[in-house]
């Protein structure tokens, strides 16, 4: 924040602050899978695991890959720390495992993914922490939410599969005046749209499965520790001892050291090494994607057949505005369209031939799904109006092939409407 | 000048750098070391050009090794015993409901 930048997000991608091999020169992040670390005496390995000495002992703790990689990702995010997890899903539940006790609470925007809804209503909502959910783009709704319970406020930068865009800086505002950590979603932005903690959130969380990676081959998840929250001095109660030893780095420390060492959802060193080459070129990727989704949203808006287009980009889009200030004039790679029916849907989806019809996001192809049959069937007519997703709702994940070629995919895919 | 290092005062000349400060203190894998300034986590970027002041305090933090103290034992006590005793009654705050 203070410090000076003095590169871009394309250039900082390619150049690690603390280089990935400089014993040999390498450019690649090399691929350590050793799971334990030998010492040549038992007082150096009693050291190492106190943390006397620093040392890497065991690979649910640390390894030498893992470090490397996020050491890289928090520079990127112009943060102070980061501990990677075995998927995005993993990265949410390591941070409500570590801010909240039975009897506290989250505030959260409804219009989150479906898996981070069921984990948090249903899943923690047995262990005793409450989630009340509200309409992310109105702080004022979040002011009401929250409690003298509460201990964190979750949103998600761009909500999977409603698309709306909540203010951050104010939300921000909000989580600083009453003392709570602000953690984004910030999968479907990356940080070449937006760095949360810029705007003051306290915490980032990524799929790196989606636009990170790119290739979507390998899950993996990462918490950012922006440096913007004083776990020292906020509501949420990190144990007395790591505050003591790590004190600003607290948050991270008690990550690494006792939720992803004893919950043990870790990534794999060979998947970060996946991910550090999807991040080299996520820039240029996420260019493409966002020009894309672009023009894909508006050659679709003035398609007859096409009842309604949804995509951040368009000023018709409600959090339009929101969206240029905090991204830059960019929105991304996901659309939505409504074509009128389910049955409709598949008819345009089954006609598809460049598009993939499967689960995922952020690959580099474009990918379709209909979201009531699938990843949003069990949710309620209420829940599901909340998520933006009616029967008749197909999400797009804009990938990077050539737009004239996607072009006249989508356009006699719709001749069999 | 005068500054403190993981809360011992020392001795060291005007104009050190926070990379000097690596390097003089012969820290222990300075490209891992995370470096707290005076209740600030500074960014790796910050190291060359980040000058030293009289009274500064600095922490060196590394997130690699073994645990918070002693034992785990130790440790284990000390969070269960941060656990609340008993859940309070929902608030009534507002909510959207599905
Ligand atoms: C916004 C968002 N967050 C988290 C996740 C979960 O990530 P993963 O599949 O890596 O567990 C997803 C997956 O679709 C997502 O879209």
């Amino acid at each position: 924040m203070q410090a000076v930048r003095k590169w871009s997000l394309a250039t900082e991608l390619v150049h690690p602050v603390v280089p990935y091999d400089p014993a040999a020169g390498g450019t690649a992040l090399p691929v350590n899978l050793s799971v334990s670390f030998g010492y040549d005496s038992s007082e150096e390995l009693a050291a190492a695991f106190s943390g006397e000495r620093p040392g890497y002992v065991y690979a649910r703790i640390q390894n030498p890959t893992i470090e490397l990689f996020e050491r890289h990702f928090a520079e990127i995010e112009h943060s102070v720390a980061s501990v990677t997890t075995a998927s995005g899903m993993a990265a949410i539940a390591a941070i409500v495992l570590a801010v909240a006790a039975p009897g506290d609470e989250i505030v959260a925007g409804t219009s989150l993914f479906g898996g981070t809804f069921v984990l948090l209503e249903e899943l923690f909502g047995r262990y005793g922490v409450r989630t009340r959910f509200v309409e992310p783009t109105d702080p004022d709704r979040w002011r009401r939410a929250i409690t003298d319970r509460t201990r964190l406020l979750f949103v998600e930068a761009i909500g999977n599969p409603k698309l709306d865009v909540p203010d951050i800086g104010a939300l921000a505002e909000l989580a600083a005046v009453h003392g709570v950590p602000l953690a984004v979603d910030a999968t479907a932005a990356t940080p070449a749209l937006i760095r949360p903690g810029e705007l003051g959130a306290s915490l980032v969380i990524h799929s790196l499965t989606k636009y990170v990676g790119g290739h979507g081959a390998g899950l993996g998840g990462i918490v950012v520790d922006t440096g913007v929250y004083d776990w020292t001095a906020g509501r949420v109660e990190i144990p007395p001892e790591f505050l003591e030893r790590y004190r600003r780095l607290a948050f991270a420390a008690f990550l690494r050291l006792r939720i992803q060492q004893h919950f043990g959802g870790c990534l794999a060193p060979f998947h970060a090494f996946l991910f550090t080459l999807g991040l080299e070129t996520l820039a240029l990727r996420m260019d493409q994607h966002c020009r894309n989704a672009l023009a894909l949203a508006q050659t679709l808006s003035a398609h007859p057949k096409v009842a309604e287009v949804r995509y951040p980009g368009l000023g018709t889009h409600p959090d339009h505005e929101t969206a240029r200030r905090q991204f830059g004039d960019r929105y991304g790679g996901l659309l939505t369209l409504r074509l009128g029916s389910q049955e409709r849907c598949f008819r345009f989806m089954n006609r598809l031939r460049l598009a993939k019809r499967l689960a995922n996001l952020g690959d580099v192809r474009t990918l379709v799904i209909h979201p009531a049959s699938t990843f949003c069937r069990e949710a309620s007519p209420e829940r599901a109006e909340a998520m933006g997703v009616s029967e008749d709702l197909v999400r797009v994940s804009v990938g990077i092939e050539a737009f004239e070629d996607l072009k006249s995919d989508f356009e006699q895919a719709l001749e069999v409407l | 000048m005068q500054i403190q290092i993981n809360g011992i005062v020392k001795e060291k000349p005007d104009g050190l750098t926070v990379q000097d400060l690596l390097e003089s203190e012969e820290v222990e894998r300075p490209e891992m070391v995370s470096v707290e300034l005076n209740d600030h986590i500074l960014f790796r970027i910050e190291f060359r050009e980040r000058k030293l002041q009289e009274g500064d305090r600095v922490e060196f933090i590394y997130l690699m090794g073994g645990g918070a103290d002693r034992t785990a034992g130790d440790l284990g006590s000390a969070v269960a015993l941060r656990r609340r005793p008993e859940s309070k009654e929902w608030h009534d705050a507002e909510e959207a409901s599905f």
